[in-house]
């Protein structure tokens, strides 16, 4: 699934980060999931657990910590912040062509004020890493 | 931290690829998108492994080109590429946009574009064709700091601004080690002289025809614009 490619990337970053900082262990990885995105919360915990065994060694014991993050849009057009939930609804396939590409949110969420298109998606897009904790 | 942590899987992401062509004209019109899909239709009708990715977020239009049906791709271990006629691989945010204008900023076109390459698994190809944007925006500095092994293709036209352009990005490229893997010129007139850019693949001369065959591999493969373009296939293999 989607969600496996993602995860993927994360164990990958967590390696490159422990290579980087010499780190012989990585304790713990937060992971942020954007809102947006839907991304599938238990999901990412089961593949998780299924790369991190095959990771390179430090990798191997890391705790995935997971946050969600709320989306907020700012308006471009007219200076309006506004949350998803101020939006029409998106039906199951928009919502799942915004789960594969956030950016496709620019052609069904507009801006609840002006209608405009064009807006920042300041927070809430999709995933980051907030932090790799390790030992030396 | 603040990691995007997609940046990391893009190596694994394209290690199976043998060469990764970028198609672009840098000025817009010049019919990048058509060599882009027919050439990737002569590759893969020739047997080699190949691949299409449509990198033109706010102008994608190879599945038009290929009569795509511009449905979801499937998923198992990230998303793979439709498959086309001939084994073709493509994948395009066309797919995600439900037949519609999708207004996008610099910043946007990175993030789409990270996300394409991050989550599609190509596996193993011989050959994925890039079709680029025009200029050397956001888009194609991006998709060439991380995919390092990226070469372009460049299509120019007879005309000045064209042939300009394109005279200056490539040595531009030249400076940064970004290797040309070759120029088509397109719209090409009977008697002309050549483009001066090297090294030329193909001379492709206007083709009335072509509209009619779009929508259509194999009558795109037919026309005398796939003939006069076989030769830039013929020398990438």
């Amino acid at each position: 699934m989607h969600e496996w490619a993602l995860v993927d990337s994360v164990v990958k970053a967590a390696e490159a980060v422990a290579r980087e900082s010499s780190l012989k262990t990585v304790g713990e990885i937060v992971l942020v999931l954007g809102e947006l995105q839907s991304i599938d919360r238990q999901a990412v915990d089961t593949i998780f657990a299924e790369l991190k065994a095959r990771a390179a060694e430090p990798v191997r014991n890391a705790r995935l910590v997971v946050e969600s993050e709320p989306t907020v849009f700012k308006c471009r057009a007219c200076g309006k912040t506004f949350a998803e939930k101020d939006c029409a609804a998106l039906d199951p396939v928009e919502k799942e062509a915004v789960h594969f590409l956030p950016e496709a949110a620019r052609v069904y969420i507009k801006c609840p004020a002006c209608k405009s298109p064009d807006f920042k998606l300041e927070k809430g897009r999709g995933i980051y890493v907030r932090e790799i904790r390790g030992e030396q | 931290m603040n990691l995007d942590p997609r940046l990391y899987a893009v190596e694994e992401r394209f290690c199976g690829v043998k060469r990764v062509i970028a198609v672009s004209g840098w000025k817009g019109g010049v019919g990048k998108s058509v060599v882009s899909c027919v050439l990737a239709l002569q590759l893969a009708a020739k047997g080699r492994k190949t691949g299409l990715l449509d990198l033109d977020f706010t102008g994608a239009s190879d599945h038009l080109v290929l009569g795509a049906e511009p449905a979801f791709p499937k998923e198992t271990d990230g998303v793979e590429p439709h498959l086309l006629a001939h084994g073709l691989k493509f994948m395009s945010s066309a797919f995600f946009l439900g037949g519609k204008a999708v207004p996008m900023r610099g910043g946007e076109v990175v993030d789409a574009l990270r996300e394409l390459i991050a989550i599609t698994r190509w596996g193993e190809l011989d050959y994925l064709i890039v079709d680029m944007p025009p200029g050397i925006g956001d888009a194609t500095l991006e998709f060439s700091r991380l995919v390092r092994k990226t070469e372009f293709l460049a299509v120019v036209t007879p005309s000045v601004l064209s042939a300009s352009l394109a005279a200056k990005t490539v040595a531009l490229f030249e400076e940064w080690g970004i290797t040309l893997a070759g120029v088509v010129e397109n719209l090409a007139p009977q008697d002309g002289g050549a483009s001066s850019l090297a090294p030329a693949l193909a001379r492709v001369a206007y083709d009335p025809a072509l509209e009619s065959a779009l929508g259509s591999p194999e009558a795109l493969l037919k026309t005398a614009f796939a003939k006069d373009l076989s030769a830039a296939a013929d020398r990438l293999v």
